[in-house]
């Protein structure tokens, strides 16, 4: 049947909630099964754990299972005395596999807290279950480790500062539309994130910042001591920022050694500000160059990186393109194309640009949140790959002759699930870099498996469902992309990648955002930093 | 009575998802993963200090207080900036180097201690950021650099051999003096932290 259009009809979030057909049906599952297992497992046994309840949590075990159970439960305790945080996750429950003991399902236990001697301990366990359903309540029926680790260390490495290193600038990003997807009303949480950008900007040798945002976008001196002053008063940057502030770079565009600003923005508020301080005297000055430049305004621009492309001496400018949230819907749903094109903003040597993203084959369709460039078959051209919010990513080789040509599907790399963070770096030391994904692991994916979720289908697949187990398997594939989390690709040095997050022990980020490459123990391999996490509301369960 | 999977917004017309004042994938801690250099990596956020609880969306990396350590700053969603300084281990640390100055896009080939190492200048990355246009190198215990290879995106390749460690080694156009002591063929421009 060729191509099974699985009809998502907006984004991955519609997976969270019921489509519209066997709705009724749905919430009853939903409500009588789905809801008492993640309350069994994703909260009382962690709570209770916390808590140091072993009785409460020995009672969610059959008999016979009980007194071992709580034996593995006591020996934690007794390795994490004090506990900080236990946290139950479940990856999969095996709706289609149930037997007598009940449903397989794997979950992982992350307990985080102080051993005896006070020192941090983090202990995570994979277990594989069985649990069945006396209506109203699940019980597991079986219990097996299969895999435990335990790290700790005598003190953190890490201090957070934020009055102290004089950055308590609180975001907020008010010119940013309501999301539609989430409503579209004005209080609603969720609107356009905001990025930083580090680097020297006075020339005094220490790294400045900028903290995008809107009224707000700041700048930050640095005082050398690992301290800033906001020096955004007279710096030029206009204030209230009058649109949606949301990736920044700095790169020197002139080549006059001092690095300039470019801000990319929701609904026309691309600039690019040079930079005319005067070197050496602490003085940080900006003055919007957009119109001079020929900075073209676009609907919904996400975030911009820098390359010398096409490798003349002066540093170009990708900007990433992302879906129009104030007004649309991801189209086609499941792989969408509909975004605002990327552009490739070619540096004209003369302090003048010009979008030449579709001759050169780079103006991504897609919903596209973050991109990265990195010379990744070695040919000495910078490539570009772009993350998709709702559906493949691309990975624009440079043919090294003004074009590019998209080689995602062949060299591996096209995901296909909710990119929301690119890096690059040589994890493995081999010599070429590899490559991060970070997306979304959504807590109830392994809910969606459900034979009964209304799977966002389109109507002739919903009529087809019956007579082949196609239409579920296509469905379920594309529901694992979607919400598996992100990815690790290995370079292997021909051309493709191969996925090897599991095997990494990287493919739970949570739901992942801003994410690098980095050595922060200085050993000589590289780290991997991501932060996460989507709206932490008032009430801190998930819908 | 229990945790709510998949509740959808029915009240608010072309609402998909009304998360109103609940959370979703709210609350997580940032990860960060250790790499153990066998392929795997274990995560070490809660052990290092480094797990923040904010609704994260920005990040860059950079060597803030230039001690050689790598620092994080964290734009995060509807709360405060800050900085996650990275203060290392009590007592003695591995060593480190820090190439500044080099155009966008340029490559290091380094070479100490019996380990090659890779590393970009990059402008852009992660999600809506930007990190250090500096290029950081952990050394572990080498204590001198057998040789350093900078390929810049114009082919331009210079070679440094025999470079002292821990520190940062200004070779570009951060200002014109620098970029004219930088004409001289060696590295006597290295600079101390």
């Amino acid at each position: 049947m060729g191509r099974l259009r699985v009809g998502l009809e907006t984004c991955v979030i519609l997976l969270l909630v019921a489509a519209p057909s066997g709705a009724v049906t749905w919430e009853e599952v939903r409500e009588g099964r789905i809801d008492p297992l993640n309350s069994m497992l994703h909260a009382h046994i962690p709570e209770m754990l916390a808590e140091r309840d072993l009785h409460g949590i020995g009672r969610f075990y059959a008999k016979p299972l009980r007194a071992e159970a709580v034996a593995r439960y006591r020996a934690i305790l007794d390795g994490i005395p004090e506990i900080d945080r236990a946290d139950l996750r479940i990856d999969r429950v095996g709706w289609d596999r149930e037997s007598e003991a009940g449903f397989p399902a794997s979950v992982r236990l992350l307990v985080r807290g102080r051993g005896p001697g006070g020192e941090l301990v983090q202990l995570e366990e994979s277990r594989r279950l069985r649990v069945r359903f006396y209506d109203p309540f699940w019980e597991i029926t079986e219990e097996r480790v299969d895999r435990k680790s335990t790290v700790e260390r005598r003190r953190p490495r890490f201090d957070w500062r934020t009055a102290s290193a004089g950055v308590r600038e609180v975001h907020a990003n008010d010119a940013s539309p309501p999301f539609r997807l989430f409503g579209g009303e004005r209080d609603n949480p969720v609107l356009q994130g905001s990025g930083v950008a580090v680097a020297d900007l006075d020339g005094d040798g220490c790294e400045d910042l900028v903290l995008a945002g809107s009224p707000r976008l700041t700048l930050h001196r640095s005082l050398c001591d690992g301290t800033f002053r906001d020096a955004t008063a007279g710096s030029g940057l206009p204030s209230p920022y009058p649109a949606a502030a949301s990736g920044v770079v700095l790169f020197d565009y002139d080549g006059d050694g001092r690095r300039d600003l470019f801000v990319a923005a929701v609904a026309g508020g691309d600039r690019l500000f040079r930079n005319v301080g005067a070197p050496g005297t602490g003085e940080l000055r900006f003055v919007d160059v957009s119109d001079a430049a020929g900075i073209p305004q676009r609907t919904w621009s996400v975030m911009p990186l820098v390359a010398d492309y096409d490798r003349d001496g002066d540093p170009d400018v990708y900007v990433v393109g992302g879906g129009d949230h104030e007004s649309a819907f991801p189209s086609p749903s499941w792989d969408a194309l509909n975004g605002t094109p990327g552009a490739l903003l070619q540096n004209q040597g003369d302090g003048t640009f010009r979008d030449v993203a579709r001759a050169a084959g780079v103006a991504s369709p897609g919903w596209d949140l973050a991109a990265g460039w990195a010379d990744y078959d070695g040919d000495g051209w910078p490539d570009l790959y772009v993350a998709n919010e709702f559906g493949s990513n691309r990975l624009y080789r440079n043919e090294g002759d003004g074009t590019f040509s998209d080689r995602a599907a062949e060299s591996g790399t096209a995901d296909g699930g909710s990119g929301m963070g690119v890096a690059w770096g040589d994890y493995d030391g081999d010599g070429d870099p590899d490559l991060y994904v970070a997306g979304m692991r959504a807590n109830s994916a392994w809910a969606l498996f459900h034979p009964d979720f209304p799977a966002p289908l389109p109507w002739w697949a919903r009529l087809l469902r019956p007579f082949t187990p196609e239409v579920d398997r296509r469905s379920h594939q594309f529901i694992e992309r979607l919400t598996r989390g992100s990815t690790l690709y290995r370079n292997e040095g021909d051309g493709t990648f191969s996925d090897v997050s599991d095997a990494a022990g990287v493919r739970d980020a949570q739901w992942a955002w801003s994410t690098e490459f980095f050595d922060y123990d200085n050993d000589g391999d590289l780290d991997l930093y991501a932060v996460n996490g989507f709206v932490s509301g008032p009430v801190e369960d998930d819908l | 009575m229990f945790e709510g999977v998949g509740r959808r917004s029915s009240d608010a017309e072309g609402s998909f998802l009304d998360i109103g004042h609940n959370s979703l994938n709210g609350y997580e801690r940032n990860v960060l993963f250790r790499n153990e250099g066998d392929g795997r990596f274990v995560e070490v956020g809660w052990v290092t200090g480094s797990d923040r609880v904010e609704d994260g969306r920005g990040m860059a990396v950079a060597d803030l207080d230039g001690d050689g350590r790598l620092d994080l700053v964290l734009r995060n969603y509807r709360s405060a900036a800050g900085i996650l300084r990275n203060r290392g281990p009590r007592g003695s640390d591995a060593h480190w180097v820090v190439l500044d100055g080099l155009p966008i896009g340029s490559r290091v080939r380094l070479e100490a201690g019996g380990r090659t190492q890779v590393r970009s200048v990059r402008a852009g990355s992660g999600f809506l950021s930007s990190g250090s246009p500096r290029v950081h190198f952990g050394l572990g215990d080498a204590t001198r650099i057998d040789r350093i290879e900078i390929v810049e995106p114009t082919g331009r390749t210079r070679v440094r051999k025999g470079v002292p460690v821990d520190r940062i080694l200004r070779l570009g156009l951060v200002d014109p003096e620098v970029a004219e002591r930088d004409a001289e063929p060696d590295p006597a421009t290295a600079a101390g932290e």
